[in-house]
């Protein structure tokens, strides 16, 4: 099979033009997703390509979220792509209260299988209502699943993966990775990567660190003495706990890297359900300040765990007993 | 006078509202009776509505309704024992007894069900008309709500959107003159058929109370909304407060005067105009009533709903 490198956005780009091709249920909505080309250009070429499957909406996240919902139950499989995460607040009533409600209100007789794709997160100056990352927001809902790929390969595959799924799938992308290229070639046919799985990015003995999305990119670059185990966990909800505890106990130490804010959110989650399987290693974890993301890059850069602090937890981890 | 129709149609109208009062009626002895677990809430006064619309729908389009609900679903053709199966949180229950009065839906017949969020339906009759138009289907879409969802935000991107893409949903708002305790007069601004006309939408103003008007306005926005949305505004009246938890302070006793009871509105009209005999129409409510009693005990005794909790994600999440 023929391989490149490709960036995130390209390879995005690339899985949507051939999802449109091979899944002819399949249809494009969201503002600006037609000529523009999407917010960041991931919907770029499809609408001269697939005219009337590519429909351009009004900003009204609400509506066009519902669109999704109800034409999935009709048995389409819209992709809807929100802007930007932030704006995912004017939808929340569509998607919690309908879409992920809709087959269990129905006893199974409807299905929603629709896909959101949304920026999230900082890393971009866009300011604090531009760059929040709310996955954990819809990882508490019930009927919803929702996931954060953290590079281009994963990006493309999961797209497929999603498409194929018959429930609301929220694909959370970390914007601040769209335009790096990927460090692994990328396959030109469509191929899935499985919801629900959480992945070993690196193998390593001394430490186990979960990261999600943005924090994988970190932590891969960082160089740091300890021999690192990185695993993602790719899936948010439902999280791959039995996956994740496997790679823990691997090293018996544990640091959680989240960009998302660290209170009340999913590190806390990964951190007690480890707990509750049974790990008996020692955990730290690391995520956002309790802070709007500021603008400035001087501030916006010290809201998310910044490599003094990561390497300040790693080196406390490897110290304690 | 209305000699359009043919008698058997008006008879089917008139059992269908009684179907619907009496199916209330019976719940709402039960409720008395403490025997009803979970809220309800009545649409007494409003038959009319549900009935001169749902009955000149095909089983393929498709019904969006609220938290007021059991008209439609029973105008639809919605099973009524499986309805008190539902709301009584029986197994046997339309939706498996599990989600309650407000959620009645049965998609076979194109009751896509009701919900309990004001306003929450409004984007979602979008997404099935998209789909209808996608496929090129010549199936509508009816929305119902009430006046009270007209002022949630959903409904202004709602209307806008279904106008700008010319989609087959016809948009059914009963103003029953509240929105829970909220008069509709003091809370909305200019009235609910005029907002269409910012939208470049068609609208009726109909008596709700009246099933002549509703049935004729109705087929008329049917043909337009093969080409375009359209909104029917139809006044009416909640004889019975917003459910079952109302005092009803808001309002005073005899206020309902005002309104004329679709259902006796009817019986005068078949008596005076097509002679059927007071006894034949004696003989229907009879009918209606025997049936829904028969339905309601036959559920009751049903098995409770039951949730596989060793199996929490086959029951949330589809395979």
């Amino acid at each position: 099979m023929p391989t490149r490198k490709l960036t995130y956005l390209q390879a995005v780009n690339e899985s949507l033009h051939q999802i449109l091709e091979e899944v002819p249920e399949s249809y494009l909505l969201g503002e600006d997703v037609g000529a523009y080309g999407g917010g960041f250009g991931a919907t770029a070429g499809l609408i001269e390509k697939y005219p009337g499957r590519v429909l351009e909406t009004p900003i009204s996240e609400a509506a066009i979220t519902g669109i999704a919902t109800g034409s999935a139950i009709m048995g389409k499989r819209p992709i809807l792509e929100i802007q930007f995460s932030d704006f995912l607040t004017v939808a929340i009533d569509q998607l919690v209260n309908e879409a992920a409600k809709i087959y269990y209100l129905s006893n199974g007789q409807e299905k929603v299988p629709m896909v959101i794709r949304t920026a999230s997160g900082s890393g971009t100056g866009a300011g604090p209502q531009h760059s929040q990352s709310l996955e954990n927001w819809l990882a508490h809902v019930p009927g919803l699943i929702v996931a954060m790929p953290s590079n281009p390969y994963d990006a493309k595959g999961i797209l497929l993966a999603a498409v194929k799924n018959n429930n609301p799938v929220i694909l959370f992308e970390p914007k601040s990775l769209y335009k790096k290229p990927s460090d692994i070639d990328i396959p030109e046919e469509l191929y899935e990567v499985e919801l629900g799985k959480a992945k070993l990015v690196r193998e390593g003995s001394d430490l186990t660190v979960i990261a999600l999305g943005r924090m994988v990119d970190i932590i891969k670059n960082m160089d740091v003495n300890p021999s690192l185990n990185i695993v993602d966990p790719v899936t948010i909800s439902p999280l791959d706990i039995q996956g994740l505890l496997k790679e823990a106990n691997k090293t018996n130490k544990v640091l959680i890297l989240t960009e998302s804010i660290a209170r009340s959110g999913i590190s806390a989650e990964i951190f007690t359900q480890l707990y509750e399987a049974g790990f008996k290693g020692t955990m730290k974890r690391l995520g956002g300040k309790f802070s709007p993301i500021s603008a400035a890059k001087s501030i916006e850069e010290n809201l998310i765990p910044t490599q003094e602090e990561i390497k300040q937890a790693i080196e406390e981890l490897m110290h304690e007993n | 006078m209305n000699n359009k129709y043919e008698l058997s149609s008006l008879l089917k109208w008139y059992s269908t509202m009684l179907e619907i009062r009496h199916f209330e009626n019976i719940l709402d002895d039960y409720n008395r009776a403490g025997n009803l677990y979970g809220t309800t809430h009545l649409y007494n006064g409003q038959e009319a509505v549900a009935t001169g619309i749902c009955l000149q729908l095909e089983d393929e389009d498709l019904i969006l309704s609220t938290h007021r609900n059991h008209g439609h679903a029973l105008a639809k053709g919605t099973d009524s024992y499986q309805m008190f199966a539902e709301i009584f949180g029986k197994k046997t229950g339309t939706n498996g007894g599990k989600v309650g009065s407000m959620h009645i839906s049965d998609p076979s017949i194109g009751n896509m069900g009701g919900n309990g969020i004001v306003g929450g339906n409004f984007p979602i009759a979008l997404g099935l008309a998209t789909a209808f138009k996608m496929d090129h289907k010549n199936q509508v879409v009816i929305c119902f709500s009430g006046d009270g969802a007209t002022n949630e935000g959903t409904f202004h991107e709602s209307l806008n959107l279904a106008s700008i893409w010319k989609l087959p949903i016809i948009f059914v708002i009963e103003n029953n003159q509240y929105a829970m305790s909220s008069d509709a007069s003091k809370m909305i601004a200019g009235n609910i058929a005029g907002r269409a006309d910012a939208y470049k939408m068609k609208s009726f103003r109909v008596d709700g109370q009246d099933i002549f008007e509703v049935d004729r306005v109705f087929e008329e926005a049917r043909g337009i909304a093969r080409k375009e949305p359209v909104l029917i505004e139809a006044m009416t009246y909640r004889f019975r407060g917003h459910s079952r938890s109302d005092a009803e302070k808001y309002r005073s006793k005899d206020e309902f005067l005002k309104y004329e009871d679709p259902i006796l509105k009817l019986r005068n009209i078949l008596i005076t105009d097509y002679n059927v005999s007071p006894d034949q129409l004696a003989l229907l409510d009879e009918k209606a009533y025997k049936k829904m009693e028969m339905d309601a005990k036959r559920a009751w005794v049903d098995e409770p709903a039951e949730f596989d909790l060793n199996n929490l994600e086959g029951e949330i999440y589809a395979d």
